[in-house]
C-alpha cells in the first residue's frame, strides 16, 4: 500500500514539473513568434530573474504576499471552499492598517512591536471579512464564490472611499495616504534591495498553518470536510464549524499579507485597484497541492515566472500579461486527473504485480 | 431636489437605462440557466463575456462588418466554453478551479491581445474603428410619453434578449435536448442508466451558455459602449450567475432577477449625478447583490422549513 502512495506522490510531483515545463516551452514559442527580438526575450524570461541581485531579491519580495495568500487559500481549499475574498481582504487590510498606524503612532510603540500589532489588526480584519461569504455559504447554501467576488469589488471601493476621505495626502501629485510612521515599517534585511523582515512573518504563518492543518485534530476535521463532506458529517465532525474556521483563518492570512505588503514595501498606502495577490494565492495553493509546507516553493516558482514576464515586458516589446494564460495552463495540467493518469495507473499496476510475484516466490521457498 | 428628478422625461430615461444595463445580465443569466439545469455552476460567464467583447471589437474592426464582428464574439465565447468543458468533463479537472483559472486567464489574455493589436493596455477606443449593432426605434410606441423613451430606441440585442427568454423556456421545456439537460441535472446516475451520456449533455449545456455569453459580450463592446476596455465586465458574470441562482434557473424569473440587479446599478448611476461620493456609488451594486442573494436564500430556507413542517404534520395525521 505504501508503495502505491509513494508512486502517486512521485507522479503528482512529476505532473507539476511537466506542467511548468510545458508552460515554459509554450512561453518560448509565443515569445519567439510575437517578439521583435525573440532570443533576447526568451533569455530574459528564463534567466532574467537570477541575472542581478536586485532582480533576484524582487522574486523573493514578490513571493512574500504569495505565501500569505497561498497559505490562506490552502486553508480554504482544504475545506473545498473557493472563498476568494482574500483578494479584497488583502487590499482592505492594507488600507485599514494604514489608518490604524496614524491612530497608534502617538503611543510611541517600539519598532519591534508596532508592525506586529498592525499585522495582527490586519489579520483580525481579514478573519472578520472572510466570515461574510463563509456564513452565507455554510448557513444559507449561497455560493461562496459569488459573494466573495462581490465582496472584493465592494472592499475595493470602500478602501478608495477611506483613502479619499480620511487619509489623503494632498501634497503629493498621485492619490496616496500620508506617510506611514517610521516605527511601523518592517526593517530591510538585505542591503541594496527591498527585502524586508516580512519574509519571516510569512514563513511563520506558513508553518503555523501547516501545523494547524496537518498536526491538529481541527485541521484533520477540516481536511475531512474537504475530501468528503457527507462522510465528515457521518462520523460526527461539525462541518459548518470546521468550514467556517477554515475560511476565517484563510481570511486572516490574507489580511496579515496585506499588512506586511504595505509595511514592508510602501511609504504610503496607494492601491487604487485590486492587487490580484488573492487570486494568485489560489494558484499557489493548487501548485502546492493544498499542502502549506509546499507553499514557499510554489510561491517562489510563481514569483519567478512573474518577474521573468515583467523583465520581458521591460526589456522587449511583449506585454507581461501573456503569463496569465500560461498560469491557467499550468493550473489545468496540475489539476487534471487524467493528465498522466493512464501511465500512473500502469506503473501502480506493474509494481503491485511485481510485489505479488515476489510474495509468491517467498512462499515457494518456504 | 427630488422634484428635479420626478418628471416624465427623467423617468423615461431612467427606465431606459435599467433596460440597457440589464441586457448583458439577462443574456448571461439565461445562459447560466442551461448549466444550472444540468446541475452545474457556470462560473466562467465572466471570461466568456470578456473574450466575446474583445473578439466583437477585433472582428468588426477588421472586417468592417457588424455581422462578422457579432459572429466572432459568439464563436469565441463558445470556444471558451468548449475549453472549459473539455478540461472539466474529459480531463477531469475540478470545474470550479477550471472556471476560476480561465477567468484569470481571460483577464490577462484579453489585455495581452489588446496590446498586440492596439499597442496599449487599457482600451481599444480610438485605435480600432469597431462597429456597433444598430439601435431600433419602434414606430408608434416611440411617441408615447414615458413608455416610448423607455422601451424604444434600444439596441437590437436588447430586444433579442427579451425574446430569448421565450426561446430558452421553449428549449428547456419542450425539446429533447432540454429534457435531457434537466434529467442530467436532477439525477445523473438515472440519466446515465437510460443511455444518456452525462458529460455530453453537460458539454452541450456549457456550449449553449457560451452562445448566450457571446451575445452578452457582443452587447457590451458593440452596443453598451463602442470599444473594449480591460476588465470592462467588472463582475457582471457573477452578478448574472447570482440572478440565475436566485431564480432557480427559471428563464422568466432570471429575467426579473437580472432586471433587479440592473435597477440597482441604474440607481447607482443616477445617484452619481446627485453628487453622492463616487466610491460609495460604485460599491452599491456589489453590496446590493450580496444583500439580495442572502435575503433570497433566507426566504428560500424559511419556505423549505415550513414545507417540511407541513410534510411532517401530514405524515403524523
Amino acid at each position: 500500500m505504501k508503495k502505491t502512495r509513494r508512486i502517486e506522490i512521485a507522479f503528482e510531483l512529476l505532473r507539476i514539473v511537466i506542467a511548468i515545463a510545458i508552460a515554459y516551452v509554450l512561453a518560448m514559442i509565443v515569445l519567439f513568434f510575437i517578439s521583435e527580438q525573440p532570443m533576447e526575450a526568451i533569455k530574459s524570461f528564463a534567466f532574467g530573474p537570477v541575472s542581478t541581485k536586485r532582480r533576484f531579491s524582487s522574486v523573493i519580495e514578490l513571493a512574500i504576499p504569495f505565501m500569505f495568500t497561498g497559505a490562506g487559500m490552502c486553508m480554504m481549499y482544504s475545506a473545498n471552499r473557493f472563498n476568494l475574498a482574500g483578494e479584497g481582504i488583502f487590499l482592505f487590510s492594507g488600507c485599514i492598517i494604514t489608518l490604524c498606524s496614524f491612530q497608534l503612532a502617538p503611543l510611541g510603540l517600539s519598532p519591534l512591536i508596532f508592525p506586529l500589532i498592525l499585522i495582527l489588526i490586519g489579520a483580525i480584519a481579514g478573519g472578520i471579512l472572510a466570515l461574510i461569504p463563509a456564513l452565507a455559504r455554510e448557513k444559507l447554501q449561497v455560493n461562496e464564490v459569488v459573494v466573495s467576488i462581490m465582496l472584493n469589488y465592494a472592499l475595493l471601493y470602500i478602501s478608495n472611499f477611506i483613502l479619499r476621505n480620511f487619509m489623503l495626502d494632498t501634497s503629493v501629485t498621485y492619490s496616496a495616504s500620508f506617510e506611514l510612521p517610521e516605527s511601523s515599517k518592517l526593517i530591510n534585511i538585505w542591503q541594496g534591495t527591498r527585502l524586508h523582515t516580512g519574509i519571516f512573518v510569512a514563513l511563520f504563518v506558513v508553518v503555523a498553518v501547516w501545523i494547524f492543518l496537518y498536526k491538529t485534530p481541527w485541521g484533520y476535521s477540516i481536511r475531512t470536510c474537504g475530501l468528503n463532506a457527507s462522510y465528515a458529517k457521518y462520523v460526527g465532525i461539525n462541518v459548518v464549524v470546521s468550514c467556517v474556521v477554515a475560511q476565517i483563518i484563510g481570511g486572516a492570512c490574507a489580511g496579515a499579507g496585506g499588512a506586511v505588503q504595505i509595511l514592508g514595501l510602501y511609504d504610503r498606502y496607494q492601491w487604487d485597484s485590486l492587487t490580484q495577490y488573492g487570486f494568485d494565492g489560489l494558484l499557489v495553493s493548487v501548485l502546492a497541492k493544498r499542502n502549506p509546507i509546499l507553499v514557499p516553493i510554489a510561491a517562489f516558482m510563481l514569483a519567478y515566472l512573474r518577474i521573468g514576464a515583467d523583465i520581458v515586458n521591460y526589456v522587449t516589446d511583449v506585454p507581461a500579461e501573456f503569463i496569465s494564460v500560461l498560469q491557467a495552463i499550468i493550473i489545468l495540467l496540475v489539476a487534471a486527473q487524467s493528465f498522466l493518469g493512464g501511465v500512473r495507473d500502469k506503473v501502480i499496476y506493474d509494481s503491485a504485480k511485481k510485489g505479488m510475484k515476489a510474495e509468491e516466490k517467498k512462499e515457494e521457498v518456504k | 431636489m427630488l422634484a428635479t428628478y420626478m418628471n416624465a422625461e427623467w423617468i423615461g430615461s431612467f427606465l431606459y437605462s435599467i433596460i440597457r444595463i440589464s441586457t448583458p445580465l439577462i443574456f448571461a443569466s439565461l445562459g447560466a440557466c442551461f448549466t444550472k439545469k444540468a446541475g452545474l455552476m457556470n462560473m466562467a460567464l465572466e471570461s466568456m463575456m470578456l473574450t466575446a467583447a474583445l473578439c466583437g471589437v477585433l472582428c468588426s474592426g477588421a472586417s468592417h462588418s457588424i455581422f462578422i464582428g457579432f459572429l466572432g464574439a459568439v464563436i469565441s465565447a463558445v470556444m471558451i466554453a468548449g475549453i472549459i468543458s473539455y478540461c472539466a468533463f474529459f480531463l477531469k479537472t475540478d470545474l470550479y478551479l477550471t472556471s476560476i483559472s480561465i477567468n484569470l486567464a481571460a483577464v490577462g489574455g484579453t489585455v495581452f491581445v489588446l496590446f498586440l493589436t492596439c499597442g496599449q493596455k487599457s482600451t481599444s477606443a480610438g485605435v480600432i474603428n469597431s462597429l456597433t449593432i444598430p439601435q431600433i426605434n419602434i414606430p408608434i410606441i416611440e411617441n408615447i410619453p414615458v413608455i416610448g423613451p423607455a422601451i424604444s430606441g434600444h439596441n437590437l440585442l436588447t430586444y433579442i434578449a427579451f425574446m430569448a427568454v421565450g426561446v430558452v423556456y421553449f428549449l428547456l421545456n419542450e425539446t429533447k435536448t432540454g429534457l435531457r439537460i434537466r434529467s442530467v441535472g436532477e439525477n445523473p446516475q438515472a440519466a446515465e442508466s437510460v443511455g444518456i451520456s452525462v458529460r455530453k449533455i453537460q458539454t452541450i449545456s456549457f456550449l449553449i451558455s457560451g452562445v448566450f455569453c457571446g451575445f452578452a459580450g457582443a452587447f457590451m463592446s458593440m452596443g453598451y459602449v463602442s470599444w473594449f476596455a480591460r476588465d470592462m465586465l467588472a463582475g457582471r458574470g457573477f452578478i448574472s450567475m447570482s440572478a440565475t441562482n436566485i431564480s432557480d434557473a427559471s428563464p422568466v424569473l432570471s429575467l426579473l432577477a437580472s432586471m433587479m440587479f440592473g435597477t440597482s446599478q441604474a440607481v447607482a448611476n443616477a445617484l452619481q449625478i446627485a453628487s453622492v461620493p463616487s466610491e460609495v456609488v460604485s460599491a452599491l451594486p456589489y453590496i446590493t447583490t450580496i444583500v439580495l442573494v442572502i435575503v433570497f436564500a433566507l426566504i428560500r430556507q424559511r419556505r423549505e422549513y415550513t414545507r417540511r413542517l407541513r410534510l411532517a404534520a401530514s405524515i403524523d395525521e
